[in-house]
């Protein structure tokens, strides 16, 4: 948990929101509150709107709809025609490319914040060289910024963010140039480093790992719609909806009908397409038609029956996909098509009979409503 | 992420956790200011002397008498004339087709062919970029003048054994060649740029499947770089309907006349009659008005391409004994628009007459004592041109670094129709707009700038308005936008912005630009030709009388004289270029 969340202060609070380029409708209907000291991250598929609101919260987009509010201070509302530029809020950002200015060095690049907030000279050398030793690059200082490395830049980009104490920090998908090793690493440094200064953060990503490892809080958006906002556990063990079942995770989607609630279990007891009966989470009024997701790594294969589970179906391997620290089969349940993802600690064979799982909790029976 | 948490940052910790809201206050007047101003003075420069050029060609001139009355005399007079609409077309025409044919071939060899000294000789073809087509007129009514004078005449007659001489260059066809070559730097320029930003696999695909080099370059390479190849042409058809310098140096005093140079008699001569420059000039207006909008309707909208995004870099195709044929073409082209006009120049300057036989030729400095000491204007004008150039360049850019900036980053959407505003003088030919300028500023108490140097920089800033804001348009295009929205977010200003991010960044771009439209205005004369008085003369137009005036070998040191204030600021700039250049990521 984040000690530094302070329940009683709120840090954000968007209204509303909407954003329209003539006749696309990027964002829509966005309402949030973000508590001071909590990681918030959007996340989303290109396109849907994560990186507009992202900029709308810092002034650089102008929305046509709602309001948002930094510290109970209005800094956007479009029925009041509240429009504060982006330099007057306080904010901070941390951009895709890093922005990293190549025309000075690394030192005046942390310093530029400081030096427009008038803070004395020796002040700004205390807090440049605080700065860059929290993220590690201390020596580079004199440095032509041109001279760094992605991953140098980057950790530059995140020194100068957050060097004159902003209010809230904001992340554009900052870890998406950087490659797969550098980001898993960039990530845990992340985290830490938010977590030390104790800042208040809205993330936009992608990338549903560093969306789940990253925040107190999540928000799903699909054509500039928030989908689902919750923690990260529950985003991902109970989606809201097909669309979030699917982002998070390689999820399989099936048509069903629900039979009703089993007691007062919270299961409910579900007809596959095919046939065969399913106990899911959540629960549909009876014989309502609707979709159970379930994601490829909570299904598990067994080569015998083991008898104390329900949901147990016996399949057949039909494609086995070696991936190396994993194994993708994919099963045909009696006309049905499963994906399994497996550890790789076994192997089992295409055309090969076996057993297949998945708990009752694992299996999230959704509203055809979206 | 740092490996020392020291005392000191849990000291900070503490405070660094506490927001403070707000320490910056900002109210953005000056950018309001700053965007207002342009706004209205661009606004003004250009639609203010174009106004006043269609209303003046309906004020019929006194002193014609048979058709007064009307105040459609100008454009009566006009149809009575239309034989110059003709020729104005005609030499148009035939210029672009040269330039581009000259243009396409240079791209294509210099882009993509496997020849030697390709680097330099890219840098010598769009040397006459920087020429004027004046001095280029000058030169060639020397190299290819009929009759045992002309140099060329003389070689050819000689080796040839010929009792006739071949070329002549006081022809119509005389005009297109000395224009086409000289506008071949832009086709050039912007064919070869776009070949640039061509991805190869365009090409290699072609070759993979069967077809030869030369064919994938007309089936594939070709229609690829339409857009650039319509783009340059329109753009040289416009600058050839209004050159002045060439049909007046080579058409004018053998009698054949274009629209530009009737102008000029209409306004300059014994019997002056304005309405008629007018009508003619709006005539012209509407010829490159009609250019422009075939232009932006053949390229879909797009009213120029900004050569931006991935350069890639193209295979060179490996021409085999075909190199030396090859590389001769540039070498030629060089020859024929630089060293040779520029060579007889030279040689005339220091002969009492000119001539190309060694046993009559007399060698002297007088030409250059007289222009230098005894000539009252020259003095005035080298001192008027760096002036006029020197605040020129500098008003212009200023005035298209805010306007590129307001077109590329602002979401106004009043920008769209300022940018529009800004390309209008394309369309304009100069000679056109300065009678407008004449018109608008005359009688006009407020600002009394006629007859003063202002009234050249104004002339000078309007009409090269559309090349100062595509050059700073496709620089700030490529600086990336969150460089200045990240100095933003941290709490800079606007004007804090443009000072410690935008302009530093871009100051290579502007410094290009600064140097082309010193160049263009120190070279312009078809615009100046009309503006200027005795006290305001500048360089280009000294030459030009003195051609009317004087002997050929002064004609040529004053010239000269031009062309070696535009090599050393050329030489300025460079250095500083190389000494300021930012490297940037």
């Amino acid at each position: 948990m984040n000690e530094a969340i302070d329940t009683n202060v709120v840090a954000l609070e968007i209204n509303s929101l909407g954003v329209r380029y003539g006749d696309v409708q990027a964002v829509q209907d966005v309402n949030f509150t973000l508590q001071k000291g909590q990681h918030l991250t959007l996340v989303g598929p290109s396109g849907c709107g994560k990186t507009t609101i992202l900029r709308a919260i810092a002034g650089l987009e102008t929305p046509t709809q709602g309001s948002i509010s930094l510290f109970n201070r209005t800094v956007f509302d479009a029925a009041a025609g509240i429009n504060v530029p982006a330099e007057e809020r306080e904010l901070s950002m941390v951009f895709q490319s890093y922005a990293i200015w190549p025309h000075m060095t690394v030192f005046d690049n942390v310093a530029y914040g400081l030096r427009l907030r008038k803070v004395p000279k020796d002040e700004i050398s205390r807090r440049v060289t605080w700065a860059l030793d929290m993220v590690g690059i201390n020596e580079f200082a004199n440095r032509e910024a041109p001279q760094l490395s992605g991953g140098q830049q980057q950790r530059v980009a995140l020194a100068r963010s957050f060097v004159f104490n902003p209010a809230i920090l904001l992340f554009d998908e900052p870890l998406s140039n950087l490659d797969a090793k550098l980001r898993t690493q960039m990530r845990v440094e992340l985290k830490e480093l938010t977590t030390r200064i104790g800042i208040t953060s809205v993330y936009v990503t992608h990338d549903q790992e560093e969306a789940l490892s990253l925040s107190d809080v999540v928000i799903v958006l699909d054509q500039g719609k928030m989908q689902q906002l919750s923690d990260p556990i529950t985003t991902y063990f109970r989606p809201a909806n097909t669309f979030v079942s699917e982002f998070m995770g390689t999820s399989n989607v099936i048509s069903a009908r629900s039979k009703g609630p089993v007691n007062s279990s919270g299961l409910s007891l579900v007809e596959l397409e095919n046939g065969f009966e399913i106990y899911c989470s959540g629960q549909l009024p009876k014989n309502e038609p609707g979709i159970v997701a379930i994601k490829s790594v909570h299904l598990h294969i067994t080569p015998t029956d083991p008898n104390k589970h329900k949901n147990c179906w016996q399949c057949r391997i039909v494609t086995r996909l070696f991936v190396g620290d994993f194994v993708e089969y994919r099963l045909d349940f009696d006309g049905l098509n499963l994906l399994v993802r497996d550890l790789s600690y076994r192997l089992f064979d295409e055309g090969q009979l076996v057993y297949c799982h998945v708990k009752p909790e694992h299996a999230n029976l959704l509203s055809m409503v979206q | 992420m740092g490996k020392s948490r020291t005392k000191f940052d849990k000291e900070r910790l503490t405070e660094h956790t506490t927001p403070r809201i707000s320490t910056i206050r900002t109210t953005n007047y000056l950018q309001k200011v700053v965007f207002l101003s342009t706004s209205i003075l661009v606004s003004v420069i250009v639609l203010y002397p174009l106004g006043m050029l269609i209303v003046s060609s309906f004020s019929p001139t006194q002193t014609i008498s048979d058709i007064s009355a009307s105040p459609l005399q100008g454009y009566l007079l006009l149809f009575r004339e239309w034989e110059l609409v003709r020729n104005s077309i005609v030499i148009a025409i035939g210029a672009t087709a040269l330039a581009l044919t000259f243009g396409i071939t240079l791209a294509w060899i210099l882009t993509r062919a496997q020849i030697p000294f390709k680097n330099f000789l890219e840098q010598l073809v769009i040397i006459p970029f920087y020429m004027s087509p004046l001095l280029g007129a000058l030169g060639w009514i020397v190299l290819a003048s009929p009759g045992k004078v002309g140099l060329i005449n003389v070689v050819v007659m000689q080796i040839f054994g010929l009792s006739e001489s071949p070329f002549n260059i006081y022809t119509p066809l005389g005009i297109i060649w000395v224009l086409g070559i000289f506008f071949t730097p832009f086709s050039f320029l912007i064919i070869s740029a776009a070949l640039r930003s061509m991805d190869p696999s365009l090409e290699e695909s072609s070759r993979v499947i069967g077809a030869g080099k030369f064919r994938t370059a007309f089936i594939i390479t070709l229609p690829v770089v339409k857009p650039a190849i319509l783009n340059s042409a329109l753009l040289i058809f416009i600058l050839s309907l209004g050159n002045f310098a060439v049909p007046a140096v080579i058409g004018m005093p053998q009698g054949y006349l274009v629209m530009t140079t009737r102008i000029f008699q209409y306004v300059s001569g014994f019997d002056p009659n304005f309405s008629a420059a007018a009508a003619m000039g709006i005539s012209l207006f509407v010829f490159g008005a009609i250019g422009v909008y075939l232009q932006s309707a053949l390229l879909g909208g797009k009213h120029y391409t900004t050569v931006t995004g991935r350069a890639f870099r193209p295979r060179l195709i490996d021409v085999g004994r075909w190199k030396y044929f090859l590389v001769s073409i540039p070498i030629i082209y060089v020859l024929v628009t630089v060293v040779l006009p520029l060579g007889v120049m030279i040689w005339s300057s220091f002969l009492r007459w000119t001539t190309f036989d060694i046993k009559l030729a007399e060698f002297t400095l007088a030409n250059y004592h007289f222009i230098l000491n005894e000539y009252p204007i020259t003095i005035i004008a080298i001192k008027n041109s760096l002036i006029v150039a020197i605040i020129g360049a500098s008003l212009t850019m200023s005035i298209c670094f805010v306007l590129a900036w307001m077109v590329q980053r602002s979401k106004i959407p009043a920008v769209r129709i300022l940018e529009y505003i800004s390309i209008i003088p394309l369309s304009v030919p100069p000679m056109v707009f300065s009678i407008g300028l004449l018109w608008a500023w005359i009688n006009f108490p407020l600002l009394p700038i006629y007859g003063t140097l202002w009234i050249l920089i104004l002339c000078n800033v309007t009409i090269l308005l559309p090349y100062g804001v595509r050059t700073m348009s496709a620089t700030i295009v490529q600086l990336d936008k969150n460089l200045e929205e990240c100095a933003q977010v941290i709490g800079a200003s606007w004007g804090k912005v443009i000072k410690t991010v935008t302009l530093p960044l871009i100051s290579q771009g502007f410094l290009a630009g600064w140097t082309l439209i010193f160049v263009a205005t120190l070279n312009e004369l078809a615009a100046m030709a009309l503006l200027v008085t005795s006290n305001t003369m500048v360089l280009s137009v000294a030459v030009y009388d003195l051609f009317n005036q004087n002997t050929y070998p002064n004609v040529a040191v004053m010239a000269l004289l031009q062309a070696i204030i535009i090599v050393i600021v050329l030489a300025i700039a460079r250095a500083i270029g190389k000494q300021y250049g930012v490297t940037s990521a």
